[in-house]
């Protein structure tokens, strides 16, 4: 017995020598005066093309703000990865908030993530401006004025392809399809409220749990309902898949269009067959049209990154040049007072056009274009010979 | 009418991917007396493998020498390969360990081994296949993506036969295997060995019967089942997320409760009965897609409270 | 006294004062998990895991329990010291703070899964759902009624142990494996049943929810206090969830030792014998799932309180199984050891986020290696010791008699 006690306070004297050890190690020291920003997206998980893409193309921004030398500061990207997930971004947020250096925060690409982290940014009265994260209520008058979005919202997204599908293309019966998670619904109720706006009722309309992958029923639905026209808010993954089971079942005289959610590559695994004619909603501009547009595409390809550019890269781009520009109007100081008014006074024009913000915090700057899908390949609608009339949707 | 139509033949693939995982968990089951939960993800790990092999043999150019049909008996067989060793690898780490202990840990250490098996093909950089022009023998697009994306499961069943050929195929298949394992089961000496371990096991071993290697064959001969549904999924599918496995998993064994898990022919029924209920519930009920999976499992409940040994099992009365 | 003779003093320290550095070094510990980046911190994680093991394979664990046990007012006194330290020490670190309340969250759920899990050998698939279950009441009577947030805990309370009953019924003509996938069942409906229930904010959750307050002083704001300054907005809340976790503990504590948990572990070893020595099997099986719906519940309230939004994406199947795995990692049916294993693997989950690609592979492959290599966990159930935990009267009487 008498050992054991020995060895038992050697343990512990032990321990504790170990824990100061290492506790002495732990002082990180930073040299010159530096300011931090904050960004937030989910860089591993589901989302990671999108976030880590996004979060390539913030560094690369303050990258080049810091090697231009016209700020008498170095700044440096506090990078926190939200995995998509409410919890971990609310623990995020706090370590972004909690660094005294933090004047502005950037972040989110999942609405739910970027609800549960708002009020850690409206406690520490730090502003956060969010670059991708789409539902409506996430800029309202009791967010001002620390929540800025530089992202279209869900209605604003949805409000070019249906004026497009609605008033150009002129499609009645409508079949409506999203999942139920947040990105769905929010979509869901954004087209409905098109559709209403214009008096129409839609023929149907399904929800489908998220990850589905046997949409059979709601393809057997959409096929007896007689819809000339569907409408799918969702990502790729439901997405393509009710594509491809339309096409499986027969149903290839109806125009499917749906949102930005859709638009990667993944869509295309389904086929060129199955794929031909999808009509997606961009958010942005073409990239390709201008020269800011250009030269951050080989700015972005120059720096070797794995993640190509996704649909809300450009828009986590211009995210940090809206801050940046808030930053230079802050002079030698800035802090998150200063910087609070700074962005929402800003006005940057980025690879996107000129930014502006409205009373509730939004962005001014709505933007988007028209994608289908032609032989096994994204092409903006307006080069596409769905445009040029040599091919045309079905359900006309 | 045309709808009805439609829905029974949406109920009828759904309800052959779903059996074979269920067969799959109640061939173990049987014989082990433990829930083997990672069945979904053995078989979706046998999809994956089998698109590995099949972008290695198109970029080998082997579509081109050999004739379709043996290139695709060629990937089933790697596909069996590899679930047959998944399935050992089940066995040997997450069943044997636990033989003497409570019954609740195999059941624990099986869904971590299963969410393994998920994360391991999610971080697998997959090769992604532009499927239906390498079908055709054209270019095969091998462009790395993040296994976590939703993969392409190539052609392989008659691709230039359509869509209907397709589901007759998987029907057929679903059958004959059915058939084939039932033949195994009662007309050869190791499925009736089988049986028998799955009955007793002490009395068996009392027979002479080899209950280790009883094992280890129930554990090749599930995998190579599980393989076979995971390419039955895969072709019913198109498109494969690597997360589908516990989803498939948890509906598998569902199916197996419902029929009744110590009888395979239970696993057949259940899974067509679930498949059933999910299909009518989303294409008949307004809106009821969302809630499609819910009332699947709230059959799953209302079964295991009232009427725990299946629709064909045997009532068991436990001995003290 | 004969133990205590035997133990002649090397260091000619007096045991009391063992204790009090024993106190200091385990919260020292947790400091400096809570602060250190992440190489260090999970440096300490592994060492306190290395220390614990071989302490256990020794039998120093046991040695240290019984000391504490033998001076449990000092022992208790000294760590209520330190823990009311602890926050103090966090005043201004919001994002420390945030980490240890959210451990102190994750340890009350644990040790309402503990009830099923470790005490009663029924595996519960549904922590999460039972945690939402809470922290859905708590926002729907603060955001949608408008009351205030005490009665949202009561209502979570109250909701919790309704769901508890609802889910133990099934328990009553089930078992084993038919339970587990009865609350797999429940587990899956209940998350997606929140997305499709509109008026509960569907998949948008529901945000703003009311702070706990005390005399119209919100518990989770950023005060200025003499000596300390302006305080993190955690400061008092983390005080709130100690004292609530300090109570649940005991309350946990009194129940292992009591006959009804050793009821409890009777139905783990052997429901039919249990029957036969006349424990009433079906109302134990009950009262375990209402308890533990309980101390989830408070988890739960704490949780949306803390957040101030709720979403259904926070209370899945995968969260679930994370609450699983702290309680096996810690040892299962021993009430300190969950809290430990919350604790311990919440600073990793946290520390480890830069390399989240491999959190689910981590906590799948550390399951499969602790149920083979040590089921019993970090801190294994000890002996019950009955009299000696809550007794008034020092063991040596006890001993003596």
């Amino acid at each position: 017995m008498a050992r054991k006690r020995k060895s038992l306070l050697l343990f512990l004297v032990l321990l504790l020598v170990l824990v100061m050890i290492v506790s002495a190690c732990d002082q990180n020291a930073t040299k010159g005066k530096v300011v931090k920003i904050g960004f937030l997206g989910p860089i591993t998980g589901g989302d990671a093309a999108e976030g880590a893409a996004a979060r390539n193309a913030f560094q690369l921004a303050i990258d080049q703000a810091n090697a231009s030398g016209k700020y008498p500061y170095t700044i440096k990207v506090i990078s926190v990865d939200d995995q998509s997930t409410e919890n971990v971004a609310v623990s995020g947020a706090q370590q972004i908030v909690s660094d005294p250096l933090v004047v502005a925060a950037s972040g989110f690409w999942n609405s739910g993530p970027a609800a549960a982290s708002i009020p850690v940014f409206k406690e520490a009265e730090i502003p956060l401006l969010i670059w991708g994260a789409i539902r409506e209520s996430l800029t309202s008058p009791d967010n001002m004025p620390w929540i800025t979005r530089s992202a279209p919202t869900d209605k604003q997204e949805n409000i070019p392809l249906a004026s497009m599908v609605l008033d150009e293309m002129g499609y009645k019966d409508w079949f409506v399809v999203s999942d139920v998670g947040s990105y769905g619904s929010g979509n869901f109720e954004a087209f409905s409220g098109e559709l209403a706006a214009r008096g129409i009722t839609p023929i149907g309309s399904e929800q489908v749990p998220e990850g589905a992958t046997d949409l059979s029923a709601v393809v057997q639905k959409i096929k007896s309902s007689g819809a000339k026209a569907v409408y799918c808010g969702s990502t790729v993954g439901i997405g393509s898949q009710l594509k491809r089971q339309l096409f499986d079942a027969g149903v290839t005289d109806v125009l499917f269009c749906g949102i930005s959610g859709m638009k990667t590559e993944d869509f295309l695994k389904i086929g060129n067959t199955a794929a031909e004619g999808a009509l997606v909603v961009s958010p942005g501009v073409i990239l390709d049209e201008a020269e800011a547009g250009r030269k951050f595409i080989a700015d972005y390809q120059a720096e070797g990154f794995s993640e190509p550019i996704g649909a809300y890269t450009p828009y986590a781009y211009e995210a940090a040049l809206i801050l940046l520009n808030a930053l230079s109007a802050c002079g030698n100081n800035p802090t998150a007072e200063t910087m609070v008014n700074a962005i929402l006074n800003s006005k940057t024009t980025g690879i996107m056009g000129t930014t502006t913000f409205n009373e509730i915090g939004q962005t001014t700057n709505v933007a988007a274009y028209l994608n289908v899908i032609e032989d096994g390949a994204w092409i903006p609608y307006q080069n596409s010979a769905y445009a040029s009339g040599a091919r045309s949707f079905g359900g006309k | 009418m045309e709808m009805f139509a439609g829905l029974l033949v949406s109920a009828l693939l759904l309800g052959c991917t779903y059996t074979l995982i269920a067969v799959g968990f109640s061939l173990f089951f049987g014989v082990m007396d433990v829930v083997v939960f990672c069945c979904g993800d053995i078989a979706i790990f046998g999809a994956f493998s089998i698109m590995g092999a099949y972008v290695v043999l198109m970029s080998a150019g082997l579509f081109n020498t050999l004739p379709f049909i043996v290139c695709v008996a060629l990937l089933l067989l790697i596909g069996a390969l590899f679930c047959a060793t998944l399935g050992l690898v089940a066995y040997r780490f997450s069943i044997k360990p636990f033989s003497h202990s409570s019954e609740l840990m195999p059941l624990l250490s099986t869904i971590a081994l299963g969410t393994v098996i998920k994360e391991v093909l999610g971080l697998m950089f997959m090769p992604a296949v532009n499927a239906s022009a390498s079908a055709f023998g054209g270019e095969a697009a091998l462009k790395v993506v993040s296994g976590r994306n939703p993969q392409g499961f190539p052609e392989l069943l008659f691709p230039n036969g359509g869509v209907n050929l397709r589901y007759v195929t998987i029907i057929c298949v679903t059958v004959l295997l059915l058939l084939l394992l039932f033949i195994f089961l009662n007309k050869t000496k190791m499925g009736l060995s089988m049986q028998a371990v799955s009955q007793n096991k002490e009395l068996s071993m009392m027979t002479g019967i080899n209950v280790s290697r009883t094992i280890v064959v129930t554990f090749i001969i599930g995998g190579v089942m599980l393989a076979i549904g995971g390419f039955l999924v895969g072709s019913y599918q198109k498109i494969m997320s690597f997360d589908n496995g516990a989803m498939y998993g948890a509906k598998g064994f569902s199916a197996a409760v419902v029929g009744g898990l110590r009888n395979t022919w239970g696993a057949v029924i259940g899974g067509m009965l679930l498949a059933f209920v999910e299909v009518f519930v989303a294409g008949y009920v307004a809106n009821g897609a969302a809630y499609a999976g819910v009332v699947a499992f709230v059959v799953v409940v209302i079964f295991i409270i009232f009427k725990p040994e299946g629709i064909i099992g045997e009532k068991t009365v436990e001995k003290v | 006294m004969k133990l205590k003779r035997t133990i002649p003093s090397i260091f000619k320290l007096p045991e009391p004062i063992l204790i009090v550095l024993c106190n200091i070094l385990i919260f020292g510990l947790a400091f400096a998990m809570l602060r250190l980046s992440y190489q260090y911190s999970l440096a300490c994680v592994a060492i306190t895991i290395a220390v614990l093991l071989l302490m256990d394979i020794k039998g120093y664990i046991n040695h240290l329990f019984s000391l504490y046990i033998r001076h449990k007012k000092i022992a208790f006194f000294s760590a209520l010291l330190c823990l009311l330290v602890l926050p103090i020490l966090l005043a201004g670190l919001r994002y420390e703070s945030h980490i240890a309340i959210m451990a102190l969250i994750y340890a009350m759920v644990c040790l309402g899964l503990n009830f099923q899990m470790g005490s009663t050998n029924m595996v519960n698939f549904a922590p999460a759902a039972f945690m939402g279950i809470g922290a859905y009441s708590m926002a729907v009577v603060t955001v949608k009624l408008g009351a205030s947030a005490w009665l949202g805990l009561g209502m979570a309370l109250v909701l919790c142990a309704f769901a508890g009953l609802l889910i133990g019924l099934p328990t009553l003509r089930t078992k084993g494996y038919y339970l587990s996938l009865v609350t797999m069942a429940l587990q899956l409906a209940f998350t997606q049943m929140i997305k499709n229930i509109a008026s509960v904010g569907g998949p948008n959750g529901i945000s703003d929810i009311k702070a706990f307050s005390i005399a119209g002083h919100s518990l989770y704001k950023s005060y200025t206090l003499p000596l300390l300054g302006k305080v993190a907005p955690h400061f008092f809340y983390l005080y709130f969830c100690s004292i609530l976790l300090i109570v649940l503990i005991y309350v946990a504590l009194r129940i292992y030792v009591s006959r009804y948990g050793l009821a409890l572990n009777t139905i783990a070893q052997d429901e039919i014998a249990a029957n036969c020595l006349g424990v009433d099997v079906s109302r134990q099986k009950l009262l375990a799932f209402v308890l533990g719906g309980l101390f989830c519940g408070v988890g739960g309230a704490l949780y949306a309180g803390l957040t101030s939004f709720v979403g259904p994406n926070d209370f899945t199947f995968s969260r679930s199984l994370v609450y699983i795995c702290m309680v096996i990692l810690g040892g299962m049916d021993n009430p300190l050891g969950v809290v430990v294993g919350a604790f311990l693997l919440t600073v990793v989950m946290e520390k480890l986020r830069e390399f989240a690609d491999y959190a689910q592979l981590v906590y799948a492959l550390l399951l499969v290696i602790i149920l083979i290599v040590r089921p019993s966990g970090l801190i294994p159930k000890r002996v019950r010791d009955y009299c000696a935990l809550f007794n008034r009267r020092p063991q040596q009487e006890i001993e003596e008699k």
